[in-house]
């Protein structure tokens, strides 16, 4: 082989490794994802966040509320949604704090009696509850797809039904964060993220539902810890 | 997993992924019919004319940016030539299709290899080409395709493309075989 066939036959295989790769994941969209306010920033803002105190009584009340998850413009419904199973993760931190008397009760706010996701409209459920405190949950996930070398023998169609030649990488991040619902006080934020990575025949790989709850479970899991963690060491009262 | 699980899972994955398509084209080229079914004047060649073809596409790897695609479709293929009321000939076909996409949603490109059988291939004439009008028996042939696409701002999505098809027909009353090899220029729009 002369070297010039030499060095045309290594560009393109660079190519292939390089255009095989993942195209990443977008964080900036997931980060907008789980948002639950916009701040404005200039001084007045500021000066004002300073002014807030934290004012929960003694035994307050706690309400969760579970952001609803993001759907894209073409999607008929979102890849995910929270299950029992997550919103029991968060029943269980309240009774562990219920017991050690930081607070004197949690309940859900249902998405039906909330019109949109912002703090504000949170905070007005809320306090129609008579609730103290608010501890928003949210969400975001994403799966990026994409052929490993093996990939490549797709091209002759029955490859595609035996090579694990596809590739799935899932990020979901869940966030938590608690303010006060009379004065928009923060007491504490956490986040967590989980990543999963699985290799698969085209034909019969994982849908993004079933990968972003697998990811989902492993983020939630972290975030409970982080959370009761932050939770105990913050002095709310 | 079993492997009428897996065939199952298949199944089912197709069907809730599946997307429509709708192709029109024209095609030119390959033999003149006129010689082939006994030197009438008249001139259509086998592998022209305006066809379109609906159907279904299916991903088979949804990966990105290295997507694969099959299609299914069938359609209609034809050509007339009319000189007068009583004086016509057409050549009519209906194409069943499958085709394989390799997809580069990155650089927003489809290439395609596939398989074409062409049904009710028949010449039906009127006045002094009477003598003409054949039926052609079932054909295989051979496609590729490729395609630009883009996408609108409302998200559908559009493609125009260039394929070969590689035919040949048997006129069994003519007892000729006529080569309808074509090279079309087609437009497809894809219904999510």
């Amino acid at each position: 082989m002369s070297n010039n066939y030499k060095c045309i036959f290594l560009a393109c295989l660079l190519t292939l490794q390089i255009s095989c790769a993942s195209k990443g994941f977008n964080r900036g969209e997931l980060k907008e994802q789980i948002n639950v306010t916009r701040p404005e920033f200039n001084d007045q803002e500021i000066k004002n966040e300073f002014s807030k105190k934290p004012n929960l009584p003694k035994n307050a009340k706690l309400a969760v509320y579970f952001k609803t998850p993001p759907q894209e413009r073409n999607q008929s419904h979102p890849d995910w949604r929270w299950t029992e199973n997550d919103k029991s993760v968060f029943a269980e931190i309240a009774s562990e704090l219920k017991k050690e008397g930081v607070i004197s009760g949690a309940f859900p706010i249902v998405h039906s009696l909330v019109n949109d996701d912002d703090l504000k409209s949170l905070r007005l459920v809320a306090a129609k509850h008579q609730a103290d405190a608010l501890l928003i949950i949210s969400g975001a996930g994403q799966t990026d797809r994409y052929i490993n070398n093996l990939g490549w023998t797709y091209a002759l169609l029955l490859p595609a039904l035996f090579v694990p030649g596809s590739e799935a990488e899932t990020l979901f991040v869940s966030s938590a964060t608690l303010w006060d619902v009379r004065n928009e006080y923060l007491y504490l934020t956490a986040e967590a993220e989980s990543t999963k990575t699985s290799t698969y025949v085209a034909a019969f790989g994982k849908s993004d539902k079933e990968l972003i709850n697998d990811a989902k479970t492993a983020s939630l899991g972290q975030l409970k810890v982080e959370l009761s963690k932050m939770i105990k060491g913050t002095k709310l009262q | 997993m079993s492997l009428r699980v897996a065939i199952g899972t298949l199944v089912i994955t197709l069907q809730i992924s599946a997307a429509g398509f709708l192709t029109v084209g024209y095609g030119h080229g390959g033999d003149s019919l006129s010689n082939a079914s006994g030197g009438q004047d008249y001139s259509t060649q086998a592998g022209s004319g305006l066809f379109f073809v609906g159907g279904l596409l299916f991903p088979i790897s949804t990966t990105t940016p290295h997507r694969f695609e099959a299609q299914i479709g069938a359609g209609y293929l034809f050509q007339n030539d009319e000189h007068s009321k009583d004086d016509s000939v057409s050549w009519s076909r209906i194409p069943i299709e499958a085709l394989y996409y390799y997809h580069n949603t990155r650089n927003k490109f489809r290439l395609a290899w596939g398989a074409t059988y062409h049904i009710a291939n028949n010449i039906d004439s009127r006045g002094v080409n009477k003598s003409a009008e054949t039926r052609a028996e079932n054909a295989w042939g051979r496609i590729l395709v490729v395609e630009k696409l883009w996408s609108t701002e409302t998200g559908e999505t559009m493609s125009i493309g260039l394929r070969h098809t590689s035919i040949n027909y048997r006129l069994s009353a003519f007892d000729k075989i006529v080569n309808g090899d074509a090279w079309s220029v087609t437009f497809t729009g894809l219904l999510f």
